[in-house]
């Protein structure tokens, strides 16, 4: 009896140990004649998943003989990042937003393994912006930006940037107006929230605001665009010295807020808005009840998706440049410029970094490209007889299901690597959005007849032609050194803005007041003077060696 | 148990400690695997707290690292927002330790007076399940009942009149702290009944019988007979929980806060993963876990050290 005990006592001890050991390694990569094929990524893209039939991944693995281990972002980026560097364990490529994977040494730099006779089309992508895209820390690229490197002027027909967004139907019941300023665009809303106080059987919502943890900015930033200024983030850069300031505690700040308490007081801006989370301000935005609101487009397209799979193009946004007073030039779309550190990075983790590059070196070809956005020729687009890509009314369809999508497309990989946007060098556009003819043809009814009205040929045109973006541009991308006085300076004026903010818009109009001088009390309690420093520095650094001659 | 462990204790002859352990090796054999898994989880752990007093860089070595001394800690204790999450913490574990355990004890005597084992056994599973769900269903669950859009208590309030529009529940710091302790003996009050029930069904009905005679009634009989004999269940279990008063929660807080209410919703473990994991200074996160840590041992052995005062049960 003790002996058969002692018996199984070993044997199940031996069974822990191997166990504990298999866990430990994570020595399971396959290497096929010394490169590396199998690769795990790290995804943040937000668009479907590829289902494990998907055609292009069946067609990589085939033809290039790649395969993958996704692992998706749920939930907090900064949040999942932090917890991947405490465990310094990483998959091969992970995505990068900003610089805290470079700022960990998490990163294997690249310089290496690009020049243009070893990576001839990653060089051609990048050789003109090469030392714009290297980490200012040590002068090395780690990132190979997934937007922003155009070949050929900008042609979508769809807006992603941030502005004003007003549904279209606002529009066509005031008549198709010309709206130009904040007070003329909150008017058209009170007046239709007025005719129609439900829409689909829901209390119809004014205005809706996002302010959850990592979208505080959607809340903050509004003000510098109304102020006529370009996506700089929490600072206001001087257009002629360069100069930047936190705008936080500005006139201009005040008077946006003060607008948006006015209107709260009117019943327009929606009571939950400081309380929900992304999720619930998309299904609120998906349900067609919300008429306007001040975002980026990205944030809410997978409402603006389901607004589409449910026909409700009527519900659909319209984005506005909105100023305070007529006569400020509004700046809200920028011309592209190299989403800077935002891309897949290849982590100390990858045991043949130089395979990864290889790999993006083939998926940036033009063939490769094609696969990605445009799809199979012949199964997802046509061409016809002078060469151009079009898609058959079957094959727009099947774009806008998201059960089609996983199974044929591959999105939220794709999301970040590098890729060709304007258009190839046979004159098509880099994808279907690009084509400014197959965008036209794509148009549901609704929409043509509604740019018809305005005499305008896409969504793009509601914004005006931007001009030249300044050297350092954009300041909202300045790495504030995690841990460092800025970093901390940064942290607390966000923590202040949605303490804050949110009481003030919903304060009546005697109380305003004292909660500003509150809060802007507040704000001076904090080291802005480090963040700004911060911000100025690297702005210096970049006019420096930035400027091309 | 201290009883049995001593007579347990008492070797016939004297033996030393090597002879003791060669006689009991089984036992030392069978329980060598949990002492290795406490250690690798609890104890090795630990060595993460030196991160604490350095400015901890994760790519680097642990020799590159540079030694910062406390200034963390001086970080910590100047910062108004900690100082704030201190007392967080401490207010809503307060309200749950009492809510918890006075529910909980009314409950579990209530449901000891029903006579009727059906009805008994079914509101007691009723009550318990909500254990079982995870805080972000539950949270879900909260935001929706009080939601000002059709949420149910803000629906019944206007319609028998008692508000004029509805109240934004969650959006209003003076209600926080009442939602949370509400959500959580929501959540755990049947669960905390289970124990109280055990203790109770292990009372010797003898002395029932003999407070009857004495002319007790139904409430003389709780008051005299049932809560004495369940007070040193009710101790151990409130020197465990003292241990975790600056374990406030971490989920409900993290699910249901919001910008606006964040002055009296964020707690220390809030601050820990903003500051720890989103900004990346995990000197700072570790400084505040090793100080929560410290407080929580103190607790224990605190109350542990009155309780022995006071004649009852001790722990440890």
């Amino acid at each position: 009896m003790k002996k058969m005990f002692k018996r199984i006592l070993a044997g199940s001890l031996a069974a822990a140990a191997a166990v504990s050991m298999t866990a430990c390694s994570n020595d399971t990569k396959t290497t096929e004649g010394g490169t590396q094929k199998h690769f795990s990524v790290f995804i943040t893209g937000s668009t479907e998943e590829p289902s494990d039939d998907n055609k292009l991944m069946k067609k990589i693995e085939e033809e290039l003989g790649y395969t993958f281990d996704f692992e998706y972002l749920v939930g907090n980026e900064a949040e999942k990042v932090g917890v991947m560097i405490a465990g310094g364990d990483y998959p091969d490529i992970v995505s990068c937003g900003d610089n805290t994977f470079v700022q960990a040494g998490a990163l294997t730099p690249l310089d290496e393994y690009i020049s243009e006779e070893k990576t001839p089309n990653i060089w051609r992508h990048i050789k003109d912006c090469y030392n714009k895209l290297c980490y200012e820390g040590d002068g090395h690229l780690y990132v190979i930006p997934a937007y922003g490197l155009f070949d050929g002027p900008e042609t979508d027909g769809v807006y992603q940037g941030p502005a004003f967004w007003i549904q279209k139907a606002v529009l066509a019941d005031a008549g198709y107006p010309e709206v130009k300023t904040l007070d003329e665009y909150f008017e058209l809303i009170e007046n239709y929230q007025a005719k129609n106080p439900t829409i689909n059987g829901m209390s119809t919502i004014g205005f809706e605001i996002l302010a959850t943890t990592g979208f505080e900015w959607v809340l903050t930033t509004a003000p510098n665009y109304l102020d006529g200024n370009p996506n700089d983030g929490d600072v206001k850069v001087d257009k002629e010295t360069y100069d930047a300031e936190i705008y936080a505690n500005s006139d201009f700040a005040k008077r946006y807020f003060k607008k948006l308490s006015e209107e709260y007081a009117k019943g327009i801006i929606d009571p939950e808005a400081f309380t929900q989370n992304k999720d619930q301000y998309i299904s609120k935005i998906s349900s067609g009840r919300v008429l306007g609101m001040f975002d980026q487009h990205w944030v809410f397209q997978p409402a603006e998706q389901s607004l589409t799979t449910q026909q409700l193009y009527e519900r659909q946004y319209v984005p506005l440049p909105l100023v305070f007073d007529e006569g400020t030039e509004p700046w809200y779309r920028t011309e592209p410029y190299e989403q800077v550190g935002q891309g897949y990075g290849i982590s100390v983790s990858c045991e043949d970094p130089e395979a990864v590059v290889q790999m993006f070196e083939t998926f940036l070809s033009e063939e490769w490209q094609k696969l990605f956005q445009w799809g199979v020729e012949g199964e997802d687009y046509m061409v016809d007889e002078n060469g151009r890509y079009y898609r058959t009314p079957e094959q727009r369809t099947q774009q806008d299901d998201p059960v089609w999508k996983a199974q044929n497309k591959m999105n939220a990989f794709f999301y970040n690597l590098p890729k060709i946007q304007g258009s190839y060098t046979d004159g098509n556009g880099a994808s279907a959005g690009a084509q400014q003819e197959e965008f036209e043809a794509s148009l549901v009814d609704y929409d043509k007849e509604f740019l018809a009205k305005y005499g305008k040929k896409n969504w793009m045109e509601f914004l005006n032609t931007p001009p030249e973006n300044p050297v350092y541009f954009p300041a909202w991308n300045i790495d504030k050194v995690d841990g460092s006085d800025a970093d901390y300076a940064n942290q607390k004026l966000t923590d202040l803005a949605v303490r804050y903010l949110p009481r003030l818009i919903m304060s009546d109009a005697g109380t305003f007041d004292s909660v500003w001088n509150e809060y802007c009390a507040e704000i001076d309690n904090v080291d802005v003077q480090a963040y700004e420093d911060r911000m100025n520095e690297v702005i210096d650094w970049r006019v420096e060696n930035w400027a091309q001659d | 148990m201290r009883a049995v462990a001593k007579t347990a204790n008492k070797p016939g002859n004297k033996k030393s400690f090597w002879q003791k352990c060669l006689q009991q090796k089984t036992l030392i054999f069978m329980s060598l695997p949990l002492v290795l898994l406490k250690i690798l989880f609890a104890y090795v752990p630990l060595l993460g707290w030196v991160m604490a007093f350095q400015n901890y860089k994760p790519a680097k070595s642990f020799f590159d690292q540079d030694w910062a001394g406390l200034a963390k800690f001086e970080f910590l204790f100047k910062d108004a927002v900690f100082l704030r999450d201190i007392r967080n913490t401490l207010a809503m574990s307060l309200i749950n330790l009492v809510l918890g355990f006075v529910t909980a004890i009314l409950l579990a005597l209530l449901l000891n007076e029903i006579k009727n084992v059906v009805f008994k056994r079914t509101i007691q599973t009723i009550s318990y399940m909500p254990h079982f769900l995870s805080w972000v269903i539950v949270a879900g669950i909260v935001q929706n009942v009080l939601s000002t859009d059709s949420g149910i208590v803000n629906d019944i309030l206007l319609r028998i009149g008692a508000i004029d529009s509805s109240i934004n529940f969650l959006g209003e710091p003076k209600y926080f702290w009442g939602i949370v302790g509400a959500s959580n003996v929501w959540k755990e009050v049947g669960w905390n009944t289970i124990i109280y029930l055990a203790s109770m069904s292990a009372i010797d009905p003898s002395l029932y019988e003999a407070a009857e005679m004495d002319g007790a009634g139904r409430f003389n009989k709780i008051l005299h007979v049932t809560l004495p004999a369940i007070k040193s269940t009710f101790i151990i279990l409130l020197i465990m929980n003292i241990g975790n008063i600056l374990n406030a929660g971490f989920e409900v807080q993290y699910l249901l806060g919001n910008g606006p209410i964040q002055d009296v919703s964020e707690t220390i473990d809030i601050f820990v993963l903003k500051y720890g994991m989103q900004k990346n200074d995990y000197a700072l996160g570790t400084a505040a876990g090793i100080f929560k840590s410290v407080i929580s041992v103190i607790l224990v052995f605190g109350a542990n050290w009155i309780s022995g005062k006071l004649g009852e049960d001790k722990l440890v």
